[in-house]
């Protein structure tokens, strides 16, 4: 039996040993790391103090061009908009950089798709290396769910699925010249994105959950004096109901004044029908950003100096 | 409750502890109330419909082993009326309905019969086919019909093979209930072995291929030929470590508590024909229809005409098992033509491997046959994943033309998928041509089986996919 005892003992010392060093590997290697989604992630949570910041998913991503803005405003941009990111994502990002200080303006981009992103939760993974960080983001991956709780007992869980990115990273050089502007390449195919449209967006409405997160962003950025503008960018082709949550939308935030603005880009003119700027139905190519950009820099130089 | 989440790690260690910690005369209570509590996660109120069905076959078990003759016959028929006919108004009711609206439409009729709007019972026609198998073997006078009512349901909902198999039979169930298990040391850890390489195929191979195969099946019209090759690949290995490990967690957790499961897969992509891959994938199905349906229609003792539709209707059959939807029959079809077509041309094959010198080489010949079984299984998967038939014969279209670029979503995805493959093969190369064990690793020396076990662990937690993916197997 003492055998037994000694072997099960073996077994989890070997275990536990191997997580541990598993763990302190991979979070070395998340830490030096050149990966470009994991240097903006870690930016955007640990070391912001632009004087504006881009928040929301790849449409933020996207559409915003970093070097118009701060040429045209003279001021320090980051555009940490991250693909798949929903409004909590968002939410998370803006109270980490309120913890450090108090960005001049912050720009959200909000338009229907924001509220039915399909991997939104499963972005949310992104930030297991930093659940300890915040309640917000302890609960955001816990979802106060007790067998999720206990997952975070491993060292490595918390690096889960880094490890590929963290390697190849490292032997890469730091590129991040864009600020946090990823440019798409391509022209859209608009056939497909119509029916897609027609078809995704049919029936659908606004998440009552989902709203609350915004109306939080929304609040922090009041109570902290910070301007906040509110964006839905361009789209190539709108589904009638996709309108009709467009129009629900632009409601709610008007519902705001003060330091809050709301801009509706969705049918903007200078990209309407125009397949030569867009990238697919919900992303503006290179081109088409550097186009939209030039416009909305007029805007935040507008409220800037409001 | 999924095996694959902590819930269910939970679950077992509770059920196990006090298994072993309560006297044996009340152990049999024990797992019956576990198994009705694991399949009450699901769906509560379809225990009864299981219940239903379980008093049924135990009162039918009953009556078929006290009479005889034509009697006897029609309790059998009554019986299994009962259990096919759960299984045709929750699985097939609405795919016949649409088909009978098709039929009628082009007649320029309407069909009036409205669909039920239900959801399927989990592992529905698994634990139907092991109800009836105890019917059938009670019949065939295998098998004495089980008094104890208690006992009985058991071996219908034993909670590790409840939703997914192996299908049991009852002469290798039934009697282990009543047999006293020991805490053997050696024999719980052989089960936990062989349920952390479960969780690895399921979490690291499985769920990891998903990703890759679901962006790709969902969206074939925008995908090229290469793509859909390429992710038609990791489907096969997908749905083999998604179902092979469930079928390793179900075994190990059996083995845990001294139950002895049938193996259900043996490397059945090691195969060097598409008869030998039958023998090795999803074995307790397999032998289920060869026992019950494949002999009961003369098997291959009838004329050469008949063999082979008896092939080819059982696999037809087997593909319909699957699923409600002609994407299923026509994959099982397809593996029933394979089996025919191999035995029409085996001559002919021989004499081509002779003439260019095959026969001289048998290892390129082996691997050469791996290769070429492996490829015309995936072929058949094209069916079995796509989501309509059109959708299946634009891929086999697509593939066909040999063209595009191959779609590369992130490094790392790729870089997971390939290394998870890799490290399968590996592992599975081994145990195949070596030391022949379902345990992924074998060593004379302990410590480095425990270090490779623990690495396995290591390699799970670290890129294993942890959002609680549905076993594709359940929804049959």
């Amino acid at each position: 039996m003492r055998t037994v005892y000694l072997r099960i003992l073996i077994f989890i010392l070997i275990v536990v040993v191997g997580d541990i060093t598993g763990g302190v590997v991979c979070r070395y290697l998340y830490n030096i790391t050149n990966d470009p989604p994991t240097v903006k992630l870690k930016h955007t949570l640990n070391s912001t103090n632009e004087d504006i910041l881009i928040l929301g998913n790849s449409r933020a991503e996207c559409h915003f061009v970093s070097d118009i803005i701060k040429d045209s405003t003279g001021l320090t941009i980051y555009n940490c908009g991250i693909g798949g990111a929903d409004f909590l994502f968002s939410e998370i990002q803006l109270k980490e950089s309120l913890k450090r200080y108090r960005p001049k303006l912050v720009v959200l981009e909000a338009s229907p798709n924001s509220f039915f992103l399909v991997n939104g939760e499963d972005k949310l993974k992104a930030l297991l290396p930093f659940y300890k960080r915040d309640t917000l983001i302890y609960n955001a991956l816990t979802k106060g769910n007790f067998f999720e709780k206990v997952k975070f007992i491993s060292s490595i869980y918390p690096y889960n699925s880094t490890i590929g990115a963290s390697l190849r990273g490292v032997f890469k050089k730091s590129t991040d010249t864009l600020m946090g502007f990823v440019p798409a390449f391509g022209t859209i195919d608009s056939v497909h994105e119509i029916n897609y449209m027609n078809h995704h967006y049919k029936d659908r409405q606004i998440n009552e959950s989902d709203l609350n997160i915004l109306r939080r962003i929304i609040n922090s950025c009041i109570e902290n004096k910070i301007k906040l503008m509110i964006i839905s960018t361009p789209v190539y082709f709108m589904s009638s109901n996709y309108c009709d949550l467009e129009t629900k939308i632009k409601q709610y935030c008007s519902a705001y004044s003060g330091n809050v603005h709301f801009f509706d880009y969705t049918d903007f003119k200078k990209t309407k029908g125009r397949k030569d700027l867009f990238y697919d139905n919900f992303h503006l190519n290179e081109q088409g950003a550097r186009v939209f950009t030039q416009q909305v820099s007029g805007d935040i130089i507008n409220i800037i100096q409001d | 409750m999924l095996f694959n989440s902590i819930h269910f790690l939970f679950f077992f260690l509770i059920v196990t502890s006090l298994y072993f910690s309560l006297p044996h005369k009340f152990r049999w209570f024990l797992l019956l109330l576990a198994s009705c509590y694991f399949y009450m996660a699901f769906i509560p109120v379809y225990i009864l419909i299981l219940g239903g069905t379980i008093i049924i076959d135990y009162f039918a078990g009953i009556w078929l082993e006290k009479t005889n003759g034509k009697r006897k016959k029609y309790f059998l028929i009554a019986s299994v009326i009962a259990n096919v006919g759960v299984l045709a108004v929750f699985k097939y009711y609405n795919f016949l309905n649409e088909n009978l609206s098709v039929f009628l439409s082009s007649f320029g009729y309407k069909n009036s019969i409205p669909d039920l709007s239900i959801a399927l019972p989990i592992g529905l026609s698994f634990h139907t086919f092991q109800a009836m198998s105890y019917t059938i073997e009670v019949y065939r006078g295998n098998q004495k019909a089980e008094r104890n009512f208690g006992i009985y349901a058991l071996y219908v909902m034993f909670y590790p093979q409840l939703v997914a198999g192996p299908i049991e039979r009852p002469q290798n169930m039934l009697h282990q209930f009543y047999e006293k298990h020991k805490f053997v040391f050696e024999r719980v850890v052989e089960g936990l072995k062989l349920i952390l390489w479960g969780f690895f195929m399921k979490l690291v191979v499985a769920d990891r291929l998903a990703i890759y195969v679901n962006a790709v099946y969902n969206n074939p019209t925008q995908h090229s030929g290469l793509t859909l090759a390429v992710a038609t690949v990791f489907f096969a290995f997908q749905i083999y470590c998604d179902f092979a490990g469930y079928s390793n967690i179900a075994i190990g957790c059996a083995k845990v508590m001294g139950f002895k499961l049938m193996t259900n897969f043996n490397r059945p992509y090691f195969s060097a024909s598409i008869s030998e891959f039958w023998k090795r994938w999803h074995i307790s199905l397999s032998t289920w229809f060869k026992d019950y349906l494949y002999i009961s229609l003369g098997g291959n003792k009838v004329s050469i005409p008949r063999w082979y539709f008896n092939l080819f209707f059982v696999f037809a059959i087997s593909g319909l098992w699957h699923g409600a939807n002609w994407t299923f029959i026509i994959w099982g079809a397809v593996n029933g033509f394979y089996l025919v077509f191999a035995i029409v041309s085996e001559k002919w094959r021989n004499k081509f491997g002779r003439l260019i010198g095959l026969n001289r080489m048998p290892g390129t010949n082996k691997a050469l046959q791996i290769i070429i079984t492996f490829l015309l299984v995936c072929f058949s998967w094209i069916f079995f994943r796509a989501n309509s038939v059109q959708d299946a014969f634009l891929i086999v279209n697509k593939i066909f033309s040999f063209s595009g670029d191959i779609y590369y979503p992130n490094f790392q995805q790729l870089f997971y998928s390939i290394s998870a493959i890799a490290i399968l093969l590996l592992i599975e190369f081994r145990q195949n041509y070596y030391f022949k064990t379902p345990l992924p690793f074998k060593s004379g020396y302990w410590i480095s089986e425990q270090l490779a076990y623990s690495a396995l662990l290591i390699i799970t937690l670290a890129i294993g996919v942890f959002d609680g993916g549905q076993f594709i197997y359940f929804q049959f």
